[in-house]
């Protein structure tokens, strides 16, 4: 054999699957590293609360529990010393301690920011019917779910409707546990306003249309989207209807 | 080299590094990599009674290493020889690269494994380990084409057979005895047929020679 010619050929073969499927990599890569930076900012963000509510418990409520709001103020209050309503009574290195904290969380925010539109970007190229029912995000974390968006356009509806709830999937075939009725579909804010009964039957329904958005984004790219939307909203209307 | 101790199988390597989340202990100037059977069929059958006769310069074609998982601890053991590495699937290969990149007798091709007989830069050579894991209705036949064109003489070849991939209307022992039909009648040998469970359900591990 003759192994320059087939190292040669296998980085062919990479940079053509790369150059293809750019998108959706970068798009899944991207969705890890702002799940990981979430789960960090939530926990800094948890350490500053529970350090700084000590001097000003209301703080957090008078943002209305909004957290990047909360985080910013602290920052505020803190550098105009003078109107301070900081006694500071647990003391200025821990105030300091705390104002890192919170530039780090803001930095963490930031980076997630910008990888969002980075998924926003790839998944209006790679797969802007899927991105247009579910948003960028939840279509990205259906496509990594799977692996792959082929692997997703080979799916039977009743799969799909069940991407995310594989765990308790596996407990009602192993257990005998309630069958689950929906998966990260629940995370939809369409399903708002919905009991489970209906979300369950919504679910089924909005799982058959991501069927046809898959299969459109992967073989004949046509834009159905809209249309797909609107018959999901309609569906909405007729299931409030009927309990 | 393969070490067992305390029940659990290390390969042994001089390089630091992780593949797929598998512990590592550092002895002397090596690193023994955990080979579990629940992580790898071939380390799952050697449980079970397979012994594998790999040496540092033996020569290897793995058909279906998908991201290198077991490949890995088979490329610790032939450090000096080729070793072919191949997958249908990029998605699965992409995670090759980092062992690639450490292990340098790693050549990966990427490929239905049903080509691979066609593959013109292959096509003189023979290797001391032929293996095969791919789950494909087909993969027996594949298999006896590969190892007629490709096995050295007095080399090991394996098979993992998934049954249900192969015909899932029939149980597993019946897709045994048919697809070992297969081989014997094509005048290979079945050296050894071992039944991988409790690490693999109905999957069964056959050692087959010249
Ligand atoms: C069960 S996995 C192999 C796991 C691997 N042997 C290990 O133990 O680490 C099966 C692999 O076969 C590959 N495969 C399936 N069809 C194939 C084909 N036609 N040609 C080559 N490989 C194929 C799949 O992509 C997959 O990666």
């Amino acid at each position: 054999m003759n192994k320059d010619n087939l190292q040669k050929q296998f980085v062919k073969d990479l940079n053509s699957y790369l150059s293809k499927n750019k998108e959706i990599i970068n798009a899944v890569k991207a969705l890890e590293v702002v799940n990981y930076l979430t789960t960090q900012s939530n926990s800094i963000f948890d350490y500053v609360y529970k350090w700084h509510s000590l001097e000003y418990p209301e703080l957090y409520a008078s943002c209305s529990k909004d957290n990047s709001k909360y985080i910013k103020t602290i920052l505020e209050l803190e550098s105009s010393k003078k109107d301070s309503i900081m006694s500071g009574s647990i003391g200025n290195d821990a105030i300091e301690a705390i104002k890192s904290l919170c530039n780090l969380f803001l930095d963490f925010e930031k980076n997630s920011n910008k990888l969002k539109k980075i998924i926003e970007k790839s998944a209006k190229v790679a797969y802007p019917n899927l991105s247009t029912l579910l948003g960028p995000i939840l279509a990205t974390k259906f496509i990594s779910q799977v692996g792959s968006l082929e692997r997703l356009s080979k799916m039977p509806s009743s799969s799909l409707q069940l991407i995310g709830a594989e765990s308790a999937l596996f407990k009602h075939l192993k257990f005998g546990k309630k069958c689950p009725k929906y998966g990260f579909l629940y995370l939809h804010p369409i399903m708002q306003g919905l009991n489970n009964k209906q979300k369950g039957k919504l679910s089924r329904y909005f799982a058959g249309r991501i069927e046809l958005a898959v299969r459109a984004d992967m073989y004949t790219k046509n834009k159905i989207s809209e249309g797909l939307l609107k018959d999901i909203e309609k569906k909405k209307l007729e299931i409030k209807k009927t309990q | 080299m393969i070490q067992t101790i305390k029940n659990r199988t290390y390969t042994e390597t001089k390089d630091n590094y992780n593949h797929y989340g598998e512990k590592v202990i550092k002895e002397g100037g090596l690193y023994l990599r955990e080979w579990s059977p629940n992580n790898s069929k071939i380390a799952a059958a050697m449980r079970k009674g397979f012994s594998l006769k790999l040496k540092d310069n033996s020569t290897v074609l793995y058909v279906g290493c998908s991201t290198g998982t077991t490949l890995s601890h088979i490329a610790d053991i032939a450090t000096k020889g080729d070793i072919i590495a191949n997958d249908v699937s990029m998605e699965s290969m992409i995670g090759l690269l980092n062992l690639l990149k450490i292990k340098k007798n790693v050549i990966p091709i990427l490929s239905d494994f049903r080509i691979l007989p066609e593959n013109k830069e292959l096509n003189k050579d023979k290797f001391d380990f032929v293996f095969q894991d791919v789950s494909q209705k087909d993969q027996t036949d594949v298999f006896i084409e590969l190892v007629k064109k490709f096995l050295n003489k007095g080399g090991q070849a394996a098979i993992s057979l998934k049954t249900r991939s192969i015909d899932s209307s029939k149980s597993p022992k019946q897709v045994l005895v048919k697809e070992s039909e297969k081989i014997r009648k094509a005048g290979l040998k079945i050296l050894k047929t071992i039944d991988l469970e409790p690490f693999e359900k109905e999957h069964y591990f056959l050692e087959v020679s010249f």
